[in-house]
């Protein structure tokens, strides 16, 4: 630009696109939170995968001698009450969280996924019989639905997956189904459809695609309140059956059993929650600016 | 490769029609109550609308918002059903087609449409679009796929080396440019043209009334034109049909409808243009007419147009505008009305007015300067 | 209301001076990764009772020109970068924001492209009238109620009185534009803003606009700032014209003048790139090749080189100022003997500027442009 001669290209636009994820990831790496979110999350997911090699301690081995230790140079975040490295306990705990964030997370999307396609796609009476369920679904507070589902199922790792994806999935239904419904009438659809595409290929090729990423981030999202029901059902008692298992809810209920003795113990799992809670968190607010072609400036 | 461009309009008689509507109307229901509804009325959006186009004819349908017309144009390709009529290409009726018979029928209709930001998926590269229209009706492989849409580009005059960019990477009338391409992909015979340009700026306008005129021309087009500008629509058209309120109120050839028109709306209409000559602005004076468009929900009895005219009024308010309604009626060849007294209007103040004094031939050529009017 | 126009006479130039003075206004919009050059050294008068249209497409700073006399830029990315908004000699630009206020409504009003968003959906017109009339005057309810009918039979809304206890939403494009005809002029304004009042109504009402506003400035001697891209309306409302192209103004004169004599490339092409209602059969459309430019980067040479049929090499370097087009000295701003002005190197002789397309044999055209892009 700086040696315009003649004669002058009409060129598009100087700037190439990367296509539309590229440009969505350059305008992501611009936003700070959304950078600080990842960090938070990168670093939840690398502790829960190395856990093994990471945890200075076998989470599980104790000495009754040692209950409630103070954090020291050896054992950062002290001993809980059977003489257990917290630390160690914390790092595993990461994989329980992870494990069931995004087991049901997934199982969510999939389950309220379909139901949101069948929903905003079909419309008419399928849309009304199904949103009526996914409104009485929605009326009542999850945490109470994943206890009753615990209640009913029994206490265990595959039963909080499945509570706290059964309280996602009308929340992704809803999601999915109102921006479907607002694309039907959107001008590109109506173009598919004047050319003679099919329903399946107006929501599938044109409706889907575009409504993605409101769901991309609600799942983000969703994470993050997965991290708080495991652990707040694990608070509530209703966490993994077996006591010995590391599990950020439960340790927090522990920590507070023994909150005038000891109460160092309640600050790593505290963390712990709150920093993977908050990753999730700012990067879905990131990913719903980011994600917005037409954002694009 | 199954593309050879070849203009259909070759193969058959030049004069014949290729599309022919007849008695066209969508109403549009309106209901009350979410379980169980209740049907209270309609929009009688198009009610009674019939015109033909032949072959590499140009229809431009002109009128107000809420006039009907992009309706018509829009039950044409079949967007809505209609909910009576004929719509006939090359004889065949499109208004009771379902399924497979009517896929097949929309492969020789395509649309271009008003906004080139909403219409084309902001998901897909300029490739995929383009060739959407291929891939819908299974023409080619993918690799004759990809030569076309790289052929139909520059037929745009797109550089086909863009078709992996995204429609956000273009401006209005590159985008417009992306979507007649698109239209253009099946080889249609009929091009239904809903307001292509007026989303555009001035300056781009004249890029695509161009190109949309070459192609035209190289592929033997038949559009049907809907835009609400007379100036665009005279332009581009052979002939003109003019919609008020769910019909077409006057039908005519473009120089018919500009140099005589008849009816007393279209008079109305033509004087209510603004001209970029302030000289004759100045000297000009307009027919204004009273209020808005009545609402198409209950529409005024008889001629609809009844409750605006300056004519009626003119004449006393006669009776027979409210209780009857107004046939089109030849009044020159191929020069219909749709008005009682359409024969009070020739020769009228009022015509003079709207069509002004005879334009001079070389109507670009600068007007000399004036005496500055009004010396404020 | 003129005793602030004869203290500061002594500061602006002389009595006649003109109510409204824009001089080398500089708007720029910085966003997080660019800065829009939207209005770069836009200088023009206004003088009382005067209709002055401000022409060009979307993107060319007109209605940023606007935004900016009334200190309406958004917040934080619009900022004035420079030149000053002279009202009576007060410069608005460097007002506070306490005093614009006052300004605003009182001194000037606007009216919008779309009325809806300007009008409150929750109040009534009247309520919504009243509060403008007594925010800026002591009158009492009974008597705003009394002009607030007035206003409304003098913008032609049938049934004033029932009309008043409606609801913005309850009128039609037309009548709404009418309602905000009647609050602009609520507190008889001396400048008129009208931003592309009549883009979003049907032709039929677009001429009642047109009509009704033409007929109320003329009778109250309100000066317009009138806004559009369209070339008839600017025709037929104004007495003088600017020509703003990329936040530049590149042509400006008596209306009469630049129609009959247009003299940038830009403006030529504009006359030939749409249809006339009244033109020949068959007339040629000549489309201006290529977009505007990018305003994301610095103005470098004519903002309008790349897509003109006329340009040079100087053109693509040095950015034409804008002067006379007989070559004379001193310009006379405005009234009826304006001084007829362009920015250009290389104008189109008046037979190019007819044609729509240089003549000579291409021998200042510099590239092929074609139908490409």
């Amino acid at each position: 630009m700086t040696t315009r001669t003649p004669p002058v290209t009409l060129a598009v636009e100087a700037r190439a696109s990367r296509g539309l994820w590229g440009d969505a990831f350059s305008r992501l790496r611009r936003n700070k939170p959304a950078i600080v979110g990842m960090v938070c999350i990168v670093l939840f997911v690398f502790v829960a995968i190395t856990a093994p090699w990471l945890a200075p301690f076998d989470p599980n081995k104790g000495g009754l001698g040692k209950s409630f230790e103070a954090p020291s140079l050896a054992h950062l975040a002290g001993l809980d009450k059977l003489g257990r490295d917290e630390l160690s306990r914390v790092i595993f705990g990461a994989r329980i969280s992870l494990l069931v964030g995004v087991v049901s997370v997934t199982v969510g999307l999939l389950v309220g996924g379909v139901v949101g396609v069948l929903a905003g796609g079909l419309g008419g009476k399928v849309d009304m019989v199904l949103m009526r369920i996914v409104d009485v679904m929605l009326a009542i507070p999850g945490i109470l639905l994943a206890i009753g589902i615990v209640a009913w199922l029994g206490q265990g790792l595959v039963q909080i997956m499945l509570a706290v994806a059964v309280t996602n999935a009308p929340i992704f239904a809803r999601i999915l189904r109102g921006s479907l419904l607002a694309l039907r009438d959107a001008e590109f659809v109506t173009v598919a459809r004047s050319m003679g595409a099919d329903g399946r290929r107006l929501v599938l090729r044109h409706m889907l695609p575009n409504a993605l990423t409101a769901l991309i981030v609600a799942a983000t999202l969703a994470l993050a309140t997965a991290i708080i029901d495991v652990a707040g059902l694990g608070f509530l008692g209703l966490g993994p059956p077996d006591p010995r298992t590391a599990e950020w809810g439960t340790m927090l209920t522990d920590s507070t059993e023994a909150l005038r003795r000891a109460p160092h113990l309640i600050f790593a799992p505290g963390i712990a929650i709150v920093l993977s809670a908050i990753g999730f968190n700012l990067l879905g607010d990131g990913l719903r600016e980011s994600l917005d072609p037409r954002l694009k400036r | 490769m199954t593309h050879s461009i070849t203009p259909q309009a070759a193969t058959a008689a030049g004069t014949s029609p290729l599309l022919e509507v007849e008695d066209l109307a969508v109403w549009f229901p309106i209901t009350e109550g979410v379980v169980f509804e209740r049907h209270t009325g309609d929009v009688r959006a198009v009610d009674g609308v019939s015109f033909s186009i032949r072959r590499g004819e140009t229809l431009g349908l002109v009128g107000e918002s809420g006039c009907g017309k992009s309706t018509t144009g829009r039950a044409i390709v079949r967007l809505y059903k209609p909910t009576r009529g004929a719509i006939r290409i090359d004889g065949t009726d499109l208004a009771g087609l379902e399924g497979v018979e009517l896929r097949n029928m929309r492969r020789r209709m395509q649309m271009v449409f008003q906004d080139p930001y909403a219409s084309l998926d902001p998901r897909m590269n300029v490739a995929s679009i383009v060739a959407e229209p291929l891939e819908i009706h299974g023409v080619g492989t993918g690799s004759e796929r990809r030569e076309r849409v790289g052929e139909l580009l520059s037929t745009v005059g797109l550089d086909p080396s863009h078709a992996v960019r995204y429609p956000h990477e273009f401006s209005g009338g590159q985008r417009q440019r992306i979507g007649v391409a698109r239209a253009l992909a099946l080889q249609p015979d009929l091009i239904v043209a809903d307001e292509p340009v007026s989303a555009l700026d001035v300056s781009i306008q004249a890029q695509i009334i161009n190109l949309l005129g070459r192609l035209q021309d190289s592929f033997g087009l038949t559009y049907l034109f809907i835009a609400h500008d007379l100036s665009v629509v005279r332009h581009v058209s052979d002939r003109i049909a003019v919609m008020y309120l769910g019909r077409i109120v006057e039908l005519a050839t473009a120089k018919e409808l500009h140099d005589r028109p008849l009816h007393p709306y279209t008079v109305a209409l033509l004087s209510a243009i603004p001209i970029p000559d302030p000289v004759r602005e100045v000297s000009r004076r307009r027919i204004i007419l009273q209020g808005d468009v009545p609402s198409p929900v209950n529409p005024p009895s008889g001629c609809h147009f009844h409750t605006r005219c300056w004519l009626r009024e003119r004449l006393g308010n006669p009776e027979q505008c409210v209780a009857e309604a107004p046939m089109p009626r030849d009044l020159a060849a191929g020069h219909q009305v749709a008005c009682h007294f359409a024969e009070k209007t020739d020769g009228s103040a009022e015509q003079v007015l709207s069509i002004g004094r005879p334009v001079p031939s070389a109507s670009t050529a600068p007007v000399a300067p004036p005496p500055t009017t009004a010396g404020a | 209301m003129t005793q602030a126009n004869r203290l500061r006479a002594t500061a602006a130039r002389d009595a006649d001076a003109p109510l409204l003075s824009v001089r080398d206004l500089v708007v720029r919009f910085k966003t997080h990764d660019a800065t829009v050059h939207a209005v770069t050294g836009v200088s023009f008068d206004v003088a009382e009772g005067e209709t002055v249209g401000l022409v060009g497409e979307s993107g060319c700073g007109k209605s940023v020109t606007n935004l900016a006399i009334m200190r309406l830029l958004p917040k934080p990315a619009g900022r004035i970068e420079g030149g000053r908004v002279l009202l009576d000699g007060q410069d608005l630009a460097a007002m506070a924001e306490s005093e614009i206020r006052d300004i605003r409504g009182r001194d000037v009003a606007m009216i919008f492209q779309d009325p809806m968003p300007s009008l409150n959906p929750v109040l009534t017109i009247e309520e919504q009238l009243t509060e403008t009339l007594r925010a800026h005057r002591k009158i009492s309810a009974a008597d705003a109620r009394q002009r607030a009918i007035d206003l409304l039979v003098l913008v032609g809304i049938p049934n004033p009185e029932p009309r008043l206890r409606n609801f913005p939403h309850q009128f039609s494009g037309g009548m709404r534009q009418r309602v905000m005809i009647a609050m602009a002029l609520a507190l008889e304004p001396r400048l008129l803003i009208a931003d592309e009042p009549t883009t979003a109504l049907d032709v039929t009402i677009q001429a009642q606009v047109l009509e009704l506003i033409r007929d109320l400035t003329q009778k109250t001697g309100t000066a317009v700032i009138l806004i559009t891209h369209d070339l008839g309306v600017v025709a037929g409302m104004t007495q003088r014209v600017n020509v703003m192209y990329a936040g530049f103004i590149v042509e400006a004169g008596l209306t009469t003048d630049i129609f009959a004599k247009p003299s940038h490339p830009y403006t030529v092409g504009l006359l030939h790139s749409i249809p006339r209602i009244d033109g020949g059969e068959g007339e040629e459309l000549i489309p201006i090749e290529g977009a505007p430019p990018n305003q994301r980067l610095a103005p470098v040479g004519c903002p309008f080189a790349p897509r003109c049929a006329w340009r040079t090499d100087r053109c693509l370097t040095e950015n034409p100022v804008i002067v006379a087009v007989d070559g004379s000295g001193a310009a006379v701003l405005t009234g009826a003997a304006a001084t007829h002005r362009i920015a250009c190197h290389n104008p189109p002789t008046p037979a190019e500027a007819a044609a729509g397309r240089p003549l000579s044999g291409g021998a200042s055209r510099v590239g092929a442009t074609g139908d490409a892009r």
